[in-house]
């Protein structure tokens, strides 16, 4: 699954560490998801929805054929 | 207010350290039995368990970022997921390693009681995991 995680995360000005904190994870979880190593859970990806006051898919962009590949 | 809340868990930790220290001054005056040793070394396994626990406990109060921070790294979902892939790929190779541990203890003459005992741990082991995927398939 691809996600524009970085993107928004950048334009608000809000480190890794600091969006970490505020999502109760750790950076390292924050570092992998930007780039793309892994997928949050469907609660995890609300969080960061909700952070951002904006809605999932705004961030996270389901691809038909990756997600076949990762089979989900 | 001004009572000190009832710290369950220290409590409990306390009361291990203290039955560690009993169990291995007790076994210390039969060291000559073999159970007296057994007795020192559980004590002293107790001991050392609950006051490392009692000693991170005491270390994480006065550091409340740091128990934060710790708190965060156990219960993060990658770290979780992580843990559980890693146990599930050691159960995997642990199912594989016995089939030639069973072998070798046929193959070195190993009392048969010996043999019939370690396949037993296997299979109980193999009926927790069939045990657990089951209640699982039922719960989700």
């Amino acid at each position: 699954m691809n996600n524009r995680l970085a993107d928004f995360r950048k334009e608000r000005g809000v480190t890794q560490e600091e969006l970490a904190d505020a999502l109760e994870v750790s950076r390292q979880t924050i570092s992998s998801i930007e780039n793309g190593r892994y997928n949050p859970s469907i609660v995890l990806a609300f969080k960061i929805a909700r952070f951002f006051q904006t809605a999932i898919e705004q961030i996270f962009i389901y691809d038909e054929l990756e997600g076949e590949k990762d089979g989900c | 207010m001004g009572v000190r809340k009832l710290d369950f868990r220290k409590i409990r930790y306390i009361s291990i350290l203290l039955l560690g220290i009993v169990l291995a001054i007790f076994g210390g005056f039969f060291i000559q039995e073999r159970w007296g040793g057994i007795l020192v070394g559980l004590g002293a396994g107790l001991f050392g368990m609950s006051g490392a626990q009692l000693i991170t406990e005491r270390v994480m109060q006065r550091n409340p970022a740091l128990q934060k921070k710790i708190s965060i790294e156990q219960s993060d979902e990658r770290n979780v997921q992580i843990n559980n892939y890693a146990k599930a790929k050691a159960f995997e190779f642990a199912t594989f390693l016995a089939l030639p541990f069973f072998l070798i203890l046929v193959l070195a003459d190993v009392p048969l009681s010996i043999v019939l005992l370690s396949i037993a741990v296997y299979v109980a082991d193999y009926a927790v995991y069939l045990w657990f995927l089951n209640k699982k398939m039922k719960d989700i």
